[in-house]
């Protein structure tokens, strides 16, 4: 192994679908050089934290349960006639605490009308208020820790079939089973729905969550 | 997806050290045709389950921490007058169980008299006795059930300043103070050695902890 830089780029853009890997000892510029080289590839999804860079590629079943998910979202949202935003898989980096990672959906909501129409720096900016995670292999850096760090308030995962919310507390995320963004929303009611996307596509999945809001929404 | 077949080679061979690349649906042949066309690359590590491969290339500061839990298992080996044989890094794979991986380093201890002499052959002898993992990033523990599925009865493991100890208990291994193959040593004696190892150096850790031996074996 000698030490002539390594061509990272080349690496990642040769990795197959679902496949991940881990680089040490990476410097904050180099992540930024990447990241900035990439251009925010859909293909791709990168996290840094203290010198470790993990790259995880996508898969198609991935992206289904990622696209499932931002429905149900946008269903939750037309439905209160709320305003958001998303800035769907963007790269959320901080300077300041020299931490980033690409969430495969966020969302702002409560801070939506503080970023609609804006070029969003998170050095400036709020963090969405909302960010998605699809984990079909168990990621080994950890995630949360960088979300903590960048302050996203609440977190969906969905994981082994599952969809779990979670809420930052301090430094830290708990599981939730309520969201924050949506308060009369369970974490089972996703699961459900998601269950029902994979199994019967998204618009029966669609149908039934319009139903189910209509009848469990709270009046405005 | 599409049916090229991934250059799996042509990645790894880029690879910087300490890197972790894991590919999913991977067929048991390709594991077998990569590790033909890999041979005794010492600074790689490749594991295979069921359809995922991990490959791992190996750091200075990896091989450093290595070459010392060696060293110390090669010291109680004089004090003890003990016969061990490893083979470091050598794959071992199950072609039943579709599983496979590689250790950084490996020790036939209780059955060292049953593969000395012999042309190692893992289907039909008993796995090692001990193997070593040394994680400096990522993520061994998807090793474990490999090690589990191989039947290795102890494991030693360092992690974030610490070498932890485990024993295969039915098919899954539980953490344990004490080493099966040398009961009067502990993960945390093992530990400060170690330490001992990186800021001292090889020599003088390897001298401080035979006298620890001397005074300490049964």
């Amino acid at each position: 192994m000698i030490a002539v830089s390594t061509n990272y780029l080349s690496i990642i853009e040769a990795l197959p679908p679902d496949a991940m890997t881990i680089f040490r000892n990476l410097a904050w510029e180099e992540y930024k050089s990447i990241v900035k080289a990439l251009g925010n590839a859909p293909r791709f999804r990168m996290a840094y934290d203290n010198g470790t860079l993990q790259i995880m590629t996508t898969s198609p079943k991935h992206e289904r349960i990622k696209m499932l998910l931002g429905w149900l979202v946008l269903e939750l949202v037309k439905a209160a006639g709320q305003p958001f935003d998303s800035i769907g898989s963007t790269t959320l980096m901080n300077d300041n605490v020299r931490k980033g990672t690409e969430p495969d959906d966020c969302y702002y909501l409560q801070n939506a009308s503080r970023v609609i129409g804006k070029d969003i720096d998170l050095n400036i900016d709020p963090p969405p208020d909302l960010a998605i995670e699809v984990d079909l292999s168990s990621p080994s850096l950890k995630k949360f820790p960088i979300y903590a760090a960048l302050g996203v308030p609440e977190l969906w995962r969905h994981k082994r079939g599952h969809v779990k919310f979670y809420q930052l507390e301090i430094s830290d995320y708990e599981e939730i089973s309520q969201s924050i963004a949506f308060p009369f929303l369970s974490s089972d009611i996703i699961t459900e729905h998601v269950q029902i996307g994979l199994e019967q596509g998204p618009m029966p999945m669609l149908r039934s969550f319009a139903d189910w809001i209509r009848t469990n929404q709270p009046d405005a | 997806m599409i049916a090229v077949s991934t250059d799996y080679l042509s990645i790894i061979n880029t690879l910087p050290p300490g890197a972790t690349t894991i590919f999913r649906n991977v067929s048991w042949e390709d594991y077998e045709t990569l590790l033909d066309e890999i041979t005794d690359e010492p600074h790689i590590r490749i594991s295979y389950d069921d359809g995922v491969l991990q490959i791992m290339t190996i750091s200075t500061d990896h091989e450093e921490l290595t070459v010392l839990i060696s060293i110390f298992i090669r010291v109680i080996e004089d004090e003890l007058r003990l016969p061990i044989q490893s083979y470091r890094s050598a794959t071992f794979k199950k072609d039943r169980k579709r599983k496979g991986t590689e250790p950084d380093d490996c020790f036939y201890i209780q059955n060292a008299d049953k593969v000395i002499g012999k042309k190692l052959d893992i289907q039909t002898d008993p796995p090692p006795d001990l193997a070593i993992e040394v994680d400096l990033s990522s993520p061994s523990l998807l090793k474990f059930p490999i090690y589990a599925a191989l039947g290795v009865p102890e494991l030693w493991r360092y992690k974030n300043d610490d070498v932890k100890f485990y024993k295969l208990m039915d098919e899954e291994y539980e953490e344990t103070d004490r080493s099966l193959a040398f009961p009067f040593l502990t993960s945390e004696v093992l530990t400060q050695f170690l330490l001992r190892g990186i800021t001292d150096g090889q020599t003088v850790a390897k001298w401080a902890f035979a006298d620890w031996v001397k005074v300490n074996k049964p």
